[in-house]
């Protein structure tokens, strides 16, 4: 069998007609997008305000990191990570403890961040070697990891005076620091995915892994890299949390699991892998972020917010998959 | 399939066999004192305490040679109700329960008081339970007068919004905790317009609380100065912190519940004082009716908030008063050491 | 050629007692009856004689019959290869609703009817989602998931105020109390119905038509619609099924909890699929699994936390053994032949 060197291997009619399935995704979210945006405008002419730009941009910010570390398993065929938010949790815990230990803060963050890449590492060795389906051994690591993390740690406490709180407050550009991470890790995300040969591996393994497999790329390594990539994708979210909130708790991730996968989904990333657009991630997190501010704006009270998401949801899956078959005539 | 069923026949048979001949080590002849404790607190309202065991309660029972049964119901009501029918398994001579779903109440006394087992009930009255609790309205009223000071001298009672923090789950405790703040401030300063009070769902933790308190500020735009008051410590910091995430030119000022994070050195600038009730060492007081229980003198059953067996002093502090207190994970190994006195003795500034 | 005759002439060889008993603990059944045995075997050395005592048993069974109930009917849905993961929160609904209406003096059989009704209807509009418009049946559920319990919340919001709280409405109907806590002897009338139901439906998956036909557009959905079965149709009222089990569940629990806690169910999708994975179905293909299989599963994971029960052991620490326990099952299912994954 010859070994065809994966950078050889084109198939532009399919690279093309993903584009244009992906442009639709991303014109459809916008425009629900802007739709909502002027809704609420009519509602009250003073949504549009720098607080409220504020707002949505902060509600961003946990979500926008950790949906970028889905999206990453998704399109790689790894179905869903169900413990990103025990990554996250795990980075936010070591934070406090070694800031409490006096580290320096650069240090205590790369060093908090690759704790969270050991708990990755752990899901992709029994995803590799036990060859276990990932959505299972997520499930069960999550389900672990947050007793795990119950009896380890009670509570975390961050000091309101450290850099890394001043970190969840401050702005730059005149939008939250934290929200730049966000948006640049999404970009070069979409980048990544689309231009890069590694990325293009990626997306190779999750659209059809056995051909994939004869082209030479190594199904082990990309697991592995996949979900080591995502746990550290959790923790760098963990770094947000952890600059947001003061008191860390076990239980807090429970917040961010479904908001995330349903920010995926609505972004037209196929569970089974290969594909989906980083781009479209991005409106899709805005898109889902604006709704709660919206709905206070529209005098509602908050608990009509995961109604109304679970709902938009379904609604939004099924449009997708609808347009799905008629583009591709089942 | 046949060869299944035998084999997995025989080694069932072997090890129910086993159980027969191994010499049992529960229920034991001599009937020593149980206590036993329920928990599954809402983490909001009881801290640690509520999710994760009861040290002090159980150091007591080991120094009264008494044996020690703990058991939780992570919040989820049918196991609450499956605890109950454990308890009675468990021939425990009293029962220690603190429910975060109160609306099984009833369908586990009736279980209980078919046994005969008594209960010592914190923070949520059930009819026929001893309550032991903090007077939460009081608590309330306290800390709502003592941010309305604090809003007279600096705003002149004219806050431009007043927060306030619910954790609905948490239903008669909210209600007077919050609803009680909110009197204590109007007490203070009585002509704050009904407009201007904004209740929300923050659920007595940052993570909800804080986008929560995010969204009203932005719809509220004009407002910049904020006072805040709320079910707990939790509820109030994630709405301080969200007015000092949207930036410019807020005034936000905080009193809190529980004291959850006012001790220690950690404390948000703007949490101005907060009221103690050293939740984890609840169960050094309900050591007077479980001793009395125990030499068979049971109390008279007194099982209303307003006319309690055993009433916790809430210690209100500011800020300033917070500052030599340690954080609850210390207090708890301090008063383990000598259960007989209470954290209220220990650490309440006098 | 040779390969052949030498794999027929194994066959043939008369297999030793040992690999007998290999064969047997390997096989699906084997491993979750001795799962099973080991795990009571376990609480019998360490708890001692009271595992077996009436009232433990009456413990048990009392706490897995309504989760076993619902996990049967939800077993259609996995067996016609769609996962339904809104189960827990279509339980929270059902009672609410059932308390809404009962409390505000409808009659309880209405209210009843009134309730599967309207969980069906989401149950439709699941199947809708997924069968019509070919969406992912993990997305859609997943939404229904968080959509049913943002409605539970503000429907029981809704409740005249002599609940004790907002998040839960407070209503004891003694009837419904009186069914769900009888008992024959020891074992709850409840538990008695949902065994009834597993036997039934072991009966229905491999007996009927029906079954078989669920089984093939589970297994194998385009073989399937070449053999010429309604594929669609099948699917759908399989998503029905779930959304019925999982309504009366809900009513279930009003007479047993004397309320109708917004909370109710959550967690309850990883306890139902765990039991039935460890039973032999599977949350990724389906036409695999059988009730018994799943009843089994559900008996492990009740008597496993009944040991943690009566030892007091820490209930963190069970979080993390139930999850190293799935993926103990899972593996030793791949071992026999399961899905690996590559």
């Amino acid at each position: 069998m010859t070994h065809l060197s994966s950078s050889r291997f084109k198939v532009p009619s399919l690279r093309k007609s993903a584009d244009s399935e992906y442009l639709a995704t991303i014109l459809i979210l916008l425009v629900v997008w802007i739709f909502l945006v002027v809704i609420s405008v009519i509602n009250r002419s003073d949504f549009l305000s720098r607080a409220t730009l504020s707002a949505v941009t902060f509600n961003m910010c946990i979500i926008g990191i950790l949906a970028i570390g889905q999206g990453f398993v998704v399109i790689s065929g790894g179905i869903l990570d169900l413990s990103i938010t025990v990554s996250m949790l795990i980075t936010s815990f070591m934070i406090v403890v070694f800031y409490d230990l006096g580290w320096n803060t650069p240090l205590l963050i790369i060093v908090s961040l690759l704790c969270a890449g050991v708990f990755g590492l752990f899901n992709s060795i029994l995803v590799v070697w036990l060859r276990i389906n990932p959505l299972i051994v997520t499930l069960a690591t999550g389900f672990a990891g947050g007793g795990l993390l119950l009896i380890v740690f009670d509570r975390g406490l961050v000091d309101p005076k450290s850099s890394i709180a001043d970190f969840g407050t401050s702005y730059l550009f005149g939008l939250p620091t934290a929200w730049w991470p966000m948006a640049l890790l999404t970009i070069g995300a979409h980048f990544f995915f689309k231009y890069s040969r590694v990325g293009r591996h990626f997306l190779a393994v999750g659209g059809n892994p056995l051909s994939s497999k004869a082209m030479g790329i190594s199904l082990k390594r990309t697991r592995v890299a996949t979900f080591v990539g995502s746990s550290i994708f959790g923790g760098i979210a963990g770094i947000v949390f952890a600059g947001f909130t003061p008191e860390i708790r076990p239980n807090a991730g429970e917040y961010y699991t479904l908001p995330v996968i349903a920010a995926v989904v609505l972004a037209g990333f196929s569970l089974a892998g290969g594909r989906g657009s980083f781009l479209a991630l991005f409106i899709s997190v805005g898109f889902l972020s604006t709704i709660p501010t919206a709905l206070v704006f529209f005098g509602l009270q908050s608990i009509w917010q995961t109604f109304i998401q679970g709902f938009i949801l379904i609604i939004a899956v099924s449009i997708d998959a609808y347009r799905i078959v008629k583009v591709r005539g089942r | 399939m046949s060869l299944n069923k035998s084999t997995a026949i025989k080694t069932i048979a072997i090890i129910s066999a086993l159980a027969f001949i191994v010499p049992t080590t529960s229920a034991t002849a001599a009937p020593k004192f149980k206590l036993c404790v329920a928990l599954g607190g809402i983490p909001g309202i009881l801290g640690a305490l509520g999710t994760t065991g009861d040290p002090i309660a159980k150091a007591g029972a080991k120094k009264r040679g008494w044996d020690y049964y703990e058991v939780s119901n992570k919040l989820d009501a049918p196991t609450a109700v499956k605890n109950a029918d454990l308890i009675v398994q468990q021939k425990c001579s009293a029962l220690i329960q603190f429910n975060g779903r109160p609306e099984v109440n009833p369908t586990i006394a009736k279980k209980l008081a078919k046994a005969k087992i008594p209960v010592i009930t914190y923070d949520i009255a059930q009819p026929g339970w001893y309550f032991l609790g903090i007077d939460n309205l009081a608590a309330g009223k306290a800390g709502g007068a003592a941010l309305g000071k604090l809003i007279k001298d600096k705003w002149n009672c004219q806050p431009d919004l007043v927060l306030e923090s619910h954790g609905y789950g948490a239903g008669i405790v909210d209600a007077m905790r919050t609803g009680g703040m909110v009197e204590g401030l109007k007490s203070v300063c009585p002509d704050i317009d009904k407009s201007k009070f904004k209740p929300f769902e923050g659920n007595g933790e940052i993570a909800v609380s804080q986008p929560a308190a995010r969204d009203i500020l932005a719809a509220n735009p004009a407002a910049k100065k904020i006072a805040v008051v709320g079910l707990n410590d939790a509820g109030v910091v994630g709405a301080l912190l969200a007015a000092r995430q949207l930036g410019s030119g807020y005034e936000a000022m905080g009193w809190g519940q529980d004291g959850n994070l006012i001790a220690g050195d950690k404390v948000d600038p703007d949490l101005k004082g907060s009221v103690l009730y050293f939740l984890e060492g609840y169960s050094a007081y309900a050591f007077e009716v479980l001793d009395a229980i125990a030499k068979k003198s049971a109390p008279k059953m007194r099982d209303g908030a307003v006319n309690p067996a055993v009433l916790v002093k809430p210690c209100p502090v500011s800020a300033a008063q917070a500052q030599g207190i340690p954080i609850d994970k210390v207090r708890i190994t301090q008063l383990a050491k000598d259960p007989s006195k209470t954290l209220f003795s220990i650490y309440c500034p006098k | 050629m040779s390969t052949n005759l030498t794999r027929l002439a194994s066959h043939d060889r008369k297999m030793s007692s040992v690999e007998k008993m290999k064969k047997s603990l390997s096989g699906p059944g084997g491993t979750i009856v001795l799962g099973l045995a080991i795990i009571i075997g376990t609480s019998a050395l360490w708890v001692g004689k009271m595992t077996f005592s009436s009232f433990n048993i009456y413990l048990i069974l009392g706490y897995l019959a309504i989760p076993l109930i619902i996990g049967i009917f939800a077993s259609f849905s996995l067996l016609a290869g769609v996962v339904d993961l809104s189960i827990g929160a279509m339980v929270a609904l059902s009672a609410t609703i059932f308390a809404l209406l009962s409390i505000n003096g409808i009659n309880e059989w209405v209210s009843a009817v009134i309730t599967i009704l309207i969980c069906m209807g989401f149950g439709a509009i699941n199947g809708t989602a997924i069968v019509v418009f070919g969406a992912n049946p993990i997305a859609v559920t997943l939404g229904m998931l968080v959509g049913l319990r943002g409605l539970a919340r503000i429907l029981s919001r809704t409740a005249p105020s002599t609940s004790t709280s907002q998040d839960a409405i407070s209503l004891f109907i003694t009837g419904l109390n009186d069914f769900t806590e009888s008992q024959i002897s020891f074992i709850p009338v409840l538990f008695i119905i949902a065994l009834v139901l597993v036997f039934v439906t072991q009966g229905i998956i491999s007996l009927t038509r029906g079954g078989r036909h669920i089984r093939a557009v589970g297994g194998d959905i385009t073989a399937a619609r070449r053999a010429g079965l309604a594929t669609e149709r099948i699917k759908f009222l399989s998503l029905l099924a779930s959304s019925f089990g999982a309504s009366i569940g809900g009513i279930l629990y009003v007479g047993k909890l004397g309320s109708a806690p917004v909370t109710l169910g959550t967690g309850m999708e990883f306890t139902i699929y765990a039991a039935l994975m460890i039973g032999g179905y599977s949350i990724l293909r389906g036409g695999v699994g059988n009730p018994m299989g799943g009843f089994l599963g559900l008996l492990i994971i009740a008597v496993f936390a009944n040991l943690v029960d009566n030892k007091g052991l820490d209930i963190r620490a069970a979080d993390i053994f139930v999850g190293l326990l799935l993926l103990v099952i899972v593996y030793l299912d791949i071992r026999r032949g399961g899905d690996a994954f590559e």
